[in-house]
């Protein structure tokens, strides 16, 4: 008789997780193109402020990578809610697989796409600045270095990578919802937005305060904290939602 | 052993029931045909055992485990069927190399030695295959996984004659080489027959019967002459089905279970029925036939 194979949950995930590095490149093709059409846009509608007194006229362009990592962000999001879709699923479930080691491969291969279009966006910052000095016709080349310590420099790696994986971990949630329940799709956005109606008209700012828990902590101990946190709640629930969930 | 072990197993669908308390088990190493009509609740089954799906009561039990979430299951077991999703990014020679890593027994060597037989480009993706051409390749993953339990479920969709009979060819000769549990689900029993040791008819969710082949094909006669004389030596018998009745002549099949000498002294012609015709005639439903339909007016 031919014996049964023991397996491990790690090493199925790690079959998994490779699988996904090969097969799920359109991910990172996708990120390069939000990148560079994040770059390009920033080139073309840098923010501008003129000062003036009357002799000299002073205009000051900025140049900053934040808008690669919005649309970092937004790439994230949306990333993660296309991998709880069906098609990508079912690609899973074609080889050995349960849905534990199923979401625990999501997580990982979206964890490491996150730190790369993290890297990548911090990166852009510098491409934006050659590309400038080499388009712009400018004068004079002001970059912030100086009073900025490496701590600091981290600490804003350590943020962006955070903002990136907390839109991966919301999209994940939300993927995970709809495919719990279809009916969810509607019904999400209209709770949320009927609810934050509510919140609002009782005096309350409604998701504005969500919204500043996470963008208006200016503590970095503070935030990474709520960070983990909110990011280990969203994986579980996205673990026990899809835990009974039918496949193929 | 048994490999499977299903008990009162229901899955349903709001009131509606895929599978209806139904009871059975598989031995290792034998090749059991899944046969029913459409909608008889097949692919429900063989996918609870693969543990895609839950049963909503009853037990089902894969080498001993619930198959449901079961990672030792999927490790050894491969389900097969013309949906098997696979990422567009790799060509199908770099599929069968992604598959070999996952199953402990891939057979790389058949793997690649199918692919070429079937006239298989490894650089071709598995999205861009004809459907006959898909299900091919599919078969040729599901046999070089070489799992202990191996799932068809209608693994012939789209093939022509001659792949399904290399097919069922490939499948006996692997079969032969590494024994190993197989089930296939599927509508061509004729040409199935040869390859398969038991039998399980289903219909309506519910088992109808679970025999070896060879006793499947001993299992009904038709008795045919006369009418008045058929029909006397009916009382003692278990009619499955009347064929052909009119005034004068008729032909009924029954469960064989009498001495033939008996009719065959009352001049009834005694013959046999082929496994083919026995599940469709066990599995009719008694709406009457298509003509029914069309003859309302």
């Amino acid at each position: 008789m031919m014996s049964l194979t023991k397996v491990s949950l790690s090493s199925v995930v790690r079959l998994q997780y490779r699988y996904k590095l090969k097969a799920y490149t359109g991910v990172f093709m996708g990120l390069i193109l939000v990148q560079v059409i994040g770059i390009l846009l920033t080139l073309v509608g840098s923010m501008q402020t003129s000062f003036s007194n009357n002799v000299y006229t002073v205009e000051v362009s900025m140049f900053s990578p934040s808008l690669v990592i919005i649309l970092t962000i937004i790439w994230a999001f949306l990333n993660a809610i296309l991998m709880t879709t069906k098609a990508y699923r079912e690609d899973d479930f074609t080889f050995v697989s349960n849905r534990l080691s199923y979401n625990l491969s999501n997580m990982a291969f979206l964890l490491t796409a996150c730190v790369i279009g993290a890297i990548t966006a911090l990166l852009s910052g510098g491409i934006i600045q050659l590309l400038t000095y080499i388009t712009q016709d400018i004068d004079v080349f002001l970059t912030v270095t100086h009073e900025v310590s490496v701590g600091d420099y981290v600490a804003g790696a350590v943020v962006t990578l955070l903002y990136i994986l907390l839109a991966a971990t919301a999209g994940y949630l939300i993927g995970m919802m709809t495919q719990f329940n279809k009916r969810l799709i509607i019904l999400i956005p209209v709770l949320l937005i009927g609810l934050n109606y509510i919140a609002q008209h009782n005096g309350n700012s409604g998701f504005v305060n969500i919204l500043e828990f996470y963008f208006m902590e200016y503590s970095f101990s503070l935030f990474l904290l709520k960070a983990v946190v909110t990011l280990i709640i969203g994986s579980g629930l996205a673990i026990l939602l899809s835990n009974r969930l039918e496949v193929r | 052993m048994k490999v499977i072990e299903c008990e009162r197993l229901v899955k349903a669908y709001g009131s509606m029931k895929a599978l209806d308390q139904i009871n059975f088990s598989i031995e290792e190493n034998t090749i059991t045909g899944l046969i029913g009509r459409n909608g008889a609740g097949k692919t429900t089954l063989l996918k609870i055992i693969a543990g895609f799906w839950r049963g909503t009561e009853g037990e089902v039990k894969v080498f001993n485990r619930s198959p449901f979430n079961n990672l030792e299951v999927s490790m050894n077991s491969i389900f097969v069927d013309d949906m098997m999703s696979f990422t567009y990014t790799l060509n199908l020679g770099e599929i069968l190399d992604e598959a070999k890593a996952f199953y402990p027994n891939w057979d790389e060597e058949i793997a690649f030695a199918l692919l070429e037989y079937f006239n298989f480009n490894p650089k071709q993706t598995h999205q861009s295959l004809s459907k006959g051409k898909r299900s091919t390749f599919n078969m040729i993953v599901g046999l070089a996984a070489k799992c202990p339990l191996t799932i068809f479920d209608e693994p012939t969709t789209g093939m022509d004659a001659a792949v399904r009979k290399d097919f069922y060819r490939a499948l006996l000769k692997d079969y032969l080489i590494a024994p190993r549990t197989i089930i296939i689900s599927s509508h061509h029993l004729d040409e199935l027959e040869d390859i398969l040791e038991d039998i399980l008819l289903v219909d309506e969710g519910k088992k109808v019967l679970q025999l070896p082949v060879d006793e499947l094909k001993e299992y009904a006669v038709t008795l045919s002459g006369r009418t008045a004389v058929v029909m006397q030596t009916l009382q003692d018998k278990e009619v499955i089905y009347k064929r052909d009745v009119n005034i004068d002549n008729c032909s009924v099949v029954v469960r064989n279970n009498f001495s033939h000498e008996e009719v065959k002294r009352l001049g009834i012609q005694v013959s046999p029925v082929t496994p083919t015709d026995i599940c469709v005639y066990l599995t009719n439903q008694t709406k009457g036939a298509i003509d029914d339909v069309f003859n309302k007016s």
